[in-house]
């Protein structure tokens, strides 16, 4: 693959190619809803679901300089990170039916067990 | 230090203070084993009763135990009486103490006899080996004084030595290189023959006094012991040795003052006696350093040793710059306090009239031939350091009168028979000083050895009577003993006339000569004055005075107790009344080891002045002799006033004391209640509030310090920077913990805090990386 032309400007598509500061720009745009959904939502699912999104806009960024670097190991290294979120969800999914048992409920705001 | 070729060394001089610490090792090992008896005794077993009478009826509790009929004792005296009359010497032996150590082994007769025979045996075997000493010392030597600064005018033997520690040299000071020797002078003899002589005659008396007590080894093993380490006290060559014994003799007597261990009292006196003691060891170990400091050495004799030098004016100047008058004061000042510990002087006698509460063999063994002659000898053996500093001697002489002064007074008015002759002991030892502070050491010396023969012979002939009495110590529950302890009665009479300083008798011709040099002053070429010698010659009365009290009380007059406990009451075995008639004896003939006053009457010779010529320059320090009075004709005049002054006094104050308690029924010159009206009674029964003021000053004081520290010390600031520093701890924690509220979402807001501020780190320095 030839390197991109830098002349070119970059937040316009060239020869069918949507640039990399495309990629990156929504990678950073994922990445941002999915930390504040961390830290404002108290269902943990949604939290889960949020972190899910900021694993996948770093996929997404790793993927697109994969791409871009013409190197595979940035997609090698997104099918691990989707190797363990799926490790993470199984083991926090878990957690958090073990809290709803003795809880009967899941709002986190109500789990402040992490204290010395 | 090696033996120079003039010195002559016995290795001899070893074996005297070894014998007793071989009795006392061997009795401390097996001593146990041999005392058990195989089965408990019956019969005539005196342990089953449970009285303790007499030794309860001290100290606050004394007047009305007195007053009071105890109808107990009463009951007890009777149930004694009707023992059959052939168990009595053995069963009346036993009584008293019964009731203290029943724990202890109850010892078996064999046993016993085993034990005291081998403390007596040791202690006899090291006597005759001073006499041989003495005999090898007295033919070598021992002229009078040959000038200032003679150092080989005496016989003087030392034993081999041996390096004992060495000290590298530092801050300017040479090496020290400490041997540890033995060294016998005519002075050192003189103690050697009154420690080992007398200690022989209190141990054999021990045999008789205490051999029905529990703990019968542990006495023997500890008279053992006191009297080794007596002897390394007077035989070290150097001052450490010496400090060895002088804090041995303290050990010892606090284990023999508190034989009676399970006696609260005896516990108490025997504290008191150390911690007393320990106060005047102070003064004398920084006495000590002081004479390392300047002298580089703690020998005493040879070339360089600290008393020839001294003797000789040749004070280290190097060391002392402009100093000199302040350490040539304060080095005799330092070991003279700690004499007055061991010796009991103002203001470290208290522990001394306490010490009665130890088996009263002890009382003889501590009063007459150990423990307070120790600290008349050192001074007399450091004279030479104590002559450098006028001012010191002014001290020492007056405070030994002040304690003879104040010893006497209280002699006056006690009823307990031991306290008498404990404030006497204080009173005479007073009398040592005044003469050691005169410049009169050999007649200081002389007022030792015959204090020691007539003091021992009171003591133990008091421990006689306290035995015939079943442990009665107080006088006024005595009275009427004369004719049923003759021999006891008759040996103390002669003790009497002894200290009561009737012409010809021992105490007489060394308490004269002490007088006579605290008379005389500088113009008759002696350090004294005729202040001194007054004070002196009143308290000279007062002596016969309280002496001749006790013995009115104690043996004449009417029998103030029960009718049935006079049959009970019996000589002492031979045991304890054959050391009576030989120091009784010794009381006689003792005075004549220097009979000076007859000088006065016109004898002369040589035999004046034996003991004084033997001494020689171990104690003087004169040209001459130390008899500044025999010069001329004026000063013959004035001694021949002055003996015949002394003699008044003591005649005239014996005849007034035994007119009136010879004759009262009552034993008392005063029905008690007019005495107890009488302030100067009092200030007197009080002892002169002494005991008090030391109450409220240091214990009381040392009470309220301890409590301060307690509460502000330990509390505030011990407790107070750990607790600080954990409540400090707990604060910040405290202020902290808010950052860990377990909510995961705080958790995470700060994990992007933290990123941002990575990144934003990592951009700035990358922006500046850029600029550049």
């Amino acid at each position: 693959m030839e390197p991109i032309d830098p002349a070119l400007n970059p937040l316009i598509p060239a020869n069918g190619q949507v640039p990399l500061s495309w990629y990156l720009i929504l990678s950073a745009i994922l990445f941002t809803v999915g930390t504040v959904g961390v830290l404002v939502k108290r269902n943990p699912i949604v939290i889960f679901m949020c972190v899910e999104l900021m694993l996948n806009a770093v996929n997404l960024a790793l993927i697109a300089f994969g791409r871009y670097l013409g190197d595979i190991g940035g997609q090698m290294i997104a099918i691990f990170v989707m190797a363990v979120a799926a490790a993470e969800v199984a083991v926090g999914l878990g957690i958090l039916i073990s809290i709803f048992r003795s809880r009967e409920s899941i709002n986190v705001d109500e789990v402040n067990l992490m204290q010395g | 230090m090696e033996p120079t070729a003039h010195e002559i060394v016995n290795p001899l001089l070893w074996l005297i203070p070894a014998f007793p610490l071989i009795g006392y090792l061997l009795i401390a090992f097996l001593g146990a084993g041999v005392t058990r008896s195989p089965k408990p005794v019956i019969g005539a077993d005196p342990h089953g009763h449970g009285h303790a009478h007499g030794e309860d009826a001290q100290g606050k509790t004394e007047v009305t135990a007195a007053l009071g009929a105890d109808d107990a004792e009463e009951a007890h005296h009777v149930d004694k009486g009707t023992h059959a009359p052939e168990n009595l010497a053995h069963h009346d032996t036993g009584h008293g103490h019964d009731d203290h150590g029943h724990h202890e082994a109850q010892t078996s007769p064999a046993g016993t006899k085993l034990i005291g025979g081998l403390a007596t045996l040791m202690v006899l075997l090291s006597f005759v080996l001073s006499v041989m000493v003495f005999f090898q010392v007295a033919a070598g030597g021992g002229h009078a004084g040959e000038g200032v600064g003679a150092t080989l005018d005496v016989a003087r033997i030392f034993s081999p030595s041996f390096t004992w520690m060495t000290v590298p040299a530092m801050a300017g000071l040479p090496d020290l290189d400490i041997s540890f020797r033995l060294a016998v002078d005519p002075l050192t003899a003189l103690m050697l023959l009154v420690v080992t002589g007398i200690g022989t005659l209190i141990h054999l008396y021990s045999t008789g006094y205490m051999a029905q007590e529990n703990g019968y080894a542990r006495y023997f093993g500890y008279l053992n012991l006191f009297i080794f380490f007596m002897l390394l006290l007077i035989m070290g060559s150097n001052f450490l040795v010496m400090f060895v014994g002088w804090e041995g003799v303290g050990l010892a007597s606090y284990l023999l003052i508190g034989y009676y261990y399970e006696k609260r009292s005896a516990g108490d006196a025997s504290k008191k006696a150390f911690i007393v003691n320990r106060v005047g060891d102070f003064a004398f170990l920084i006495a000590l350093f002081l004479i390392y400091k300047y002298f580089g050495t703690f020998e005493m004799f040879g070339e360089n040793g600290v008393l020839t030098r001294a003797k000789a004016g040749d004070w280290p100047l190097e060391y002392l710059g402009t100093g000199l008058a302040a350490v040539s004061f304060l080095v005799p000042l330092l070991m003279f306090i700690g004499a007055t510990g061991k010796s009991a002087q103002i203001p470290l006698y208290v522990w001394l009239p306490d010490a009665m509460e130890g088996p009263t063999p002890v009382s003889a063994l501590i009063h007459a031939a150990t423990m307070v002659t120790a600290g008349v000898f050192m001074v007399c053996r450091s004279h030479a350091l104590f002559m450098a500093s006028p001012e010191a001697m002014k001290i020492v002489a007056i405070v030994g009168l002040m304690t003879a002064l104040l010893a006497a007074t209280i002699g006056l008015v006690q009823n307990d028979i031991k306290k008498v002759l404990a404030y006497s002991t204080v009173s005479q030892l007073g009398y040592m000083f005044l003469g050691a502070g005169v410049g009169a050491f050999s007649m200081a010396m002389f007022h030792v050895t015959t204090h020691a023969f007539f003091k021992a012979l009171l003591f133990l002939g008091s421990g006689s009577v306290i035995h015939a009495m079943h442990h009665e110590q107080d006088m006024r529950k005595m009275g009427d003993l004369a004719k049923k302890i003759r021999t006891t009665y008759l040996t103390m009479f002669i003790g009497t006339l002894a200290i009561a300083g009737i012409p010809f008798f021992a105490g007489f011709f060394s308490k004269d000569e002490i007088l006579l040099n605290a008379f005389a002053g500088p113009e008759f070429n002696g350090l004294g004055s005729p202040a001194l010698w007054f004070v002196g010659w009143v308290i000279a009365g007062m002596t016969p005075f309280y002496m001749w009290r006790m013995m009115g009380k104690t043996f004449k007059g009417e029998a103030r107790y029960s009718p049935e406990f006079a049959k009970t009451i019996h000589e002492s075995p031979p045991s304890m009344t054959f050391p009576l008639i030989v120091l009784a004896a010794l009381s006689v003939v003792g005075g004549f080891l220097n009979p000076a006053a007859l000088a006065a009457f016109g004898v002369h010779g040589d035999f004046l002045h034996t003991l004084e010529h033997f001494l020689g320059s171990t104690t003087n320090w004169r040209e001459q002799a130390n008899l500044p009075l025999t010069v001329g004709e004026k000063a013959h005049q004035t001694e021949l006033l002055l003996v015949l002054a002394s003699i008044a006094m003591a005649v005239v104050a014996s005849l007034l004391a035994a007119s009136i308690y010879y004759r009262r029924a009552s034993g008392n010159l005063l029905p008690e209640a007019r005495k107890q009206g009488m302030p100067v009674w009092r200030f007197l029964y009080n002892k002169w509030g002494v005991d008090d003021l030391y109450i409220d000053v240091f214990v009381k004081g040392g009470k309220r310090l301890s409590n301060w520290l307690w509460r502000f010390f330990d509390v505030r600031v011990i407790d107070g920077t750990v607790n600080g520093i954990a409540g400090g701890v707990a604060g910040l924690a405290n202020s902290l913990k808010g950052w860990q509220s377990g909510y995961v979402r705080n958790y995470a807001l700060s994990m992007l805090v933290g990123v941002i501020v990575v990144v934003v780190g990592c951009l700035i320095a990358a922006l500046r990386a850029f600029a550049r």
